[in-house]
């Protein structure tokens, strides 16, 4: 789980183009949109893909995004449960 | 009624936006086209905006901010770009995604950022600017009309009109351009210029006297066109103290044509700073308004340098393959 959480965040660093963000700076349990990292709603498609194409994991219903994509703690989990 | 030019900005594969080190140490450059020597964008962009632009649109967005800027405008009458390939990486991008990911989903951003409006509509949200914002996407005549829109809305009652040009590169295109034998010109190239047209100028301003755009010129109209331009502003050609001209060619019978008409004058080719690309143009502008204001021009661009000593009136003269034709004058 905790390999899978590190992955994640170098995986959303390079897909979000986060070029100041180290993963050391991404706290697990921190929300990564509004105040955390800043995300937005391009962000929030940028991610469907990214679990999608490199996990494998589809988000079927686009209002389960908000619980999902709340810190890196709640989208490992969402990975870890969904992943075939 | 006149048509100031009060700031300008400028990214090419020379020195060119720093204006303190314009033009001054003379890079050399390998590879299959000109790559432009960008800025720390950080200092000028939002980082947090940054992170999604692809160069293009760095390019024609630090350029836009940087001219406002510099004529103390927050926020212009209209925004006008000029682009003749447009987003041409994130379509890159975008269409590659499209056949590695065999149709399947997508990546946003490259979707939104690959339309050719994309420059103009990023310079409006980023200043807040809710005025007219318009794209031109006319091969050789791009930045042109783009520039002859900003003219017309001064001269019907506008103010501090944002004009821009820009085009990028990729390896991908110069592929292209390479496969399809279009590579006749000596480099290819790229870059991105802007400039804040007024109605009142300041001692930094330089007058934008008229432009005109032709197609499918031969050598013989070109030079009668010149004539009739100069002469349309009341000029001829012992006026002309500078000539800047775009060849794609070092023999280019386009300039001679021009050069038969008006022999005696400073002859610059701003393309050996550009290379040929679709808004090239706009660079050309930029350099005639800087030798107004520095009363200089860098050597490595001259061709024939005439007697003159002091520059007050400057044409400016390019085509793309014969095919767009476009004239300009700059005064002092």
């Amino acid at each position: 789980m905790e390999q899978l959480k590190e992955n994640l965040k170098v995986a959303i660093i390079e897909a979000l183009n986060l070029e100041d963000v180290s993963k050391e700076e991404i706290d697990n349990e921190a929300p990564l949109f509004g105040a955390g990292l800043g995300l937005d709603s391009i962000d929030a498609l940028e991610l469907i893909v990214l679990l999608e194409k490199e996990y494998g994991v589809k988000v079927e219903n686009p209002e389960d995004g908000k619980d999902i994509f709340q810190s890196i703690n709640t989208i490992a989990a969402f990975i870890e449960k969904n992943q075939k | 009624m006149k048509v100031y030019i009060n700031s300008t900005s400028s990214i090419s594969p020379q020195q060119s936006f720093d204006k303190e080190e314009y033009l001054k140490d003379w890079a050399s450059h390998e590879g299959t086209y000109l790559k432009a020597q960008e800025p720390i964008y950080k200092d000028i962009i939002n980082p947090r905006l940054l992170r999604r632009m692809s160069r293009i649109i760095k390019m024609g967005v630090a350029t836009s901010l940087t001219a406002l800027k510099e004529a103390g405008v927050e926020k212009p009458g209209a925004i006008i770009v000029g682009t003749g390939l447009g987003c041409i990486q994130d379509t890159e991008k975008f269409l590659s995604d499209i056949v590695t990911s065999e149709e399947g989903i997508l990546s946003p951003t490259a979707f939104i950022q690959s339309t050719h409006n994309t420059v103009a509509g990023q310079i409006a949200l980023l200043i807040g600017c809710n005025e007219d914002n318009f794209t031109y996407v006319n091969r050789g005549h791009s930045f042109e009309n783009a520039l002859m829109d900003g003219v017309l809305r001064i001269k019907e009652g506008s103010n501090n009109i944002l004009v821009a040009g820009a085009d990028e590169m990729t390896d991908e295109v110069a592929a292209i351009i390479k496969a399809m034998d279009y590579d006749q010109v000596d480099v290819w190239g790229e870059g991105a210029s802007a400039f804040v047209l007024s109605v009142e100028g300041s001692e930094t301003s330089v007058e934008l006297v008229g432009t005109r755009s032709l197609n499918n010129l031969s050598e013989e109209e070109v030079s009668g066109e010149a004539i009739e331009f100069l002469s349309h502003h009341n000029l001829t050609s012992e006026d002309i103290d500078v000539v800047i001209v775009g060849m794609n060619k070092e023999e280019d019978s386009y300039i001679q044509a021009i050069k038969a008409v008006i022999p005696d004058t400073t002859l610059v080719n701003f393309k050996r700073v550009t290379g040929e690309f679709l808004t090239a143009v706009a660079f050309g502008y930029q350099l005639g308004v800087n030798a107004l204001l520095t009363q200089s021009i860098n050597d490595h661009l001259i061709i024939d340098k005439g007697e003159k000593t002091s520059f007050k009136k400057i044409l400016v003269y390019n085509h793309y393959f014969g095919f767009n034709h476009s004239f300009g004058l700059l005064s002092k």
